[in-house]
């Protein structure tokens, strides 16, 4: 059976999927899910499907544990920083964000190194911005730039990317 | 009277210590948060040591993690910052700020700190291209400055300033004002 078909054994007025050729804003309606918009030519089209509506309260709770879930699975899938208190401080002073971090250290290369007590060292820098972080905790040590003298952004200050 | 003062004494010992092993420019001004505390610690080992201890826990070096022994790293580096403390010193200090929020165009302060009157004694302001836009004098103690209730501690760490060489603050202090 056709879909014009079915729209006539329905009782409903005559649609068809034909062209549609609307002059100006097109009578709509709403019929089995599907809305339909009323063409130049008298009949009525398709025009796509209606959205899900929450007819009970088990819709209710589905979208809300959904949007639950999806909120938890962003914050787990988003990289955890451990920044020692230092850090923190030369965050604050020098203007870098936790996502300019994440950013230096997602973009930036990164060379192995050691601290003055052989600690194992990190060393991300990206667009001369630079985070150190310590290998055996990940704890991120310090972040600083390499902004030349002639820059208009201060010394050791982050340069924007 | 010498030329250096406490502050920047031990500010330069941080730098050449420096734990984290940074290039030489940034650990100049890397640790200058520590300083005002271990100033004020300088006469008494044991609390000295323990401020050692805060320094190097706060910049993630545990002895978990290193071969070296920090106690007895820590003892040593306070017998050689109390020998600081004998040695002779001025008692102006030198600061350097670059304010988050500037006002009147002002890009960095120099201000010098009288350590022995507790007190800023000069203050200069310097366009983010050099120019000197302001520039005060307060040797009598009711001529205050802007900066007049902030103590050297407040400096450092509430507005980050950095500790600079009496040279650096005389260069940016002889320069004329422009009007």
């Amino acid at each position: 059976m056709m879909f014009n078909d079915m729209m006539h054994d329905g009782g409903g007025d005559d649609v068809s999927m034909g062209s549609k050729g609307y002059a100006s804003a097109p009578e709509v309606k709403e019929m089995g899910g599907s809305y339909y918009m009323k063409g130049a030519d008298g009949n009525w089209h398709i025009g796509g499907e209606m959205g899900l509506v929450s007819t009970s309260p088990e819709f209710a709770i589905v979208f809300l544990a959904r949007a639950a879930i999806s909120s938890c699975m962003s914050l787990l899938s988003s990289p955890k920083l451990y920044i020692s208190g230092h850090a923190l401080e030369r965050f604050a002073q020098r203007g870098f964000t936790r996502e300019d971090v994440v950013m230096i250290m997602k973009k930036g290369t990164r060379i192995m190194g050691k601290s003055k007590y052989g600690e194992r060292q990190y060393k991300y820098t990206y667009r001369n911005n630079t985070v150190i972080q310590n290998v055996n905790d990940g704890k991120i040590v310090t972040v600083f730039s390499n902004a030349p003298k002639t820059s208009t952004t201060p010394r050791r200050y982050k340069i924007p990317f | 009277m010498g030329t250096k003062n406490i502050y920047q004494l031990v500010n330069e010992y941080l730098a050449k210590w420096d734990p984290i092993g940074l290039p030489q420019e940034i650990a100049d001004v890397e640790y200058v948060d520590y300083v005002p505390g271990i100033v004020e610690a300088l006469s008494n080992k044991k609390d000295l040591c323990s401020c050692l201890v805060l320094f190097l826990s706060k910049l993630g070096i545990n002895q978990d993690d290193v071969r070296v022994d920090l106690s007895e790293e820590v003892n040593t580096r306070a017998d050689e910052l109390m020998k600081l403390n004998t040695m002779n010193l001025s008692h102006e200090v030198y600061l350097k700020i670059i304010p988050k929020n500037p006002q009147e165009n002002v890009h960095s302060w120099y201000i010098a700190y009288d350590n022995e009157s507790d007190r800023v004694c000069r203050e200069a302001g310097i366009r983010e291209t050099g120019e000197v836009i302001t520039k005060k004098s307060f040797l009598v103690y009711h001529n205050r400055g802007i900066h007049s209730h902030l103590s050297i501690k407040d400096f450092i760490e509430r507005f980050y300033a950095e500790i600079i060489s009496k040279e650096e603050f005389e260069s940016v202090w002889n320069e004329e004002q422009l009007v």
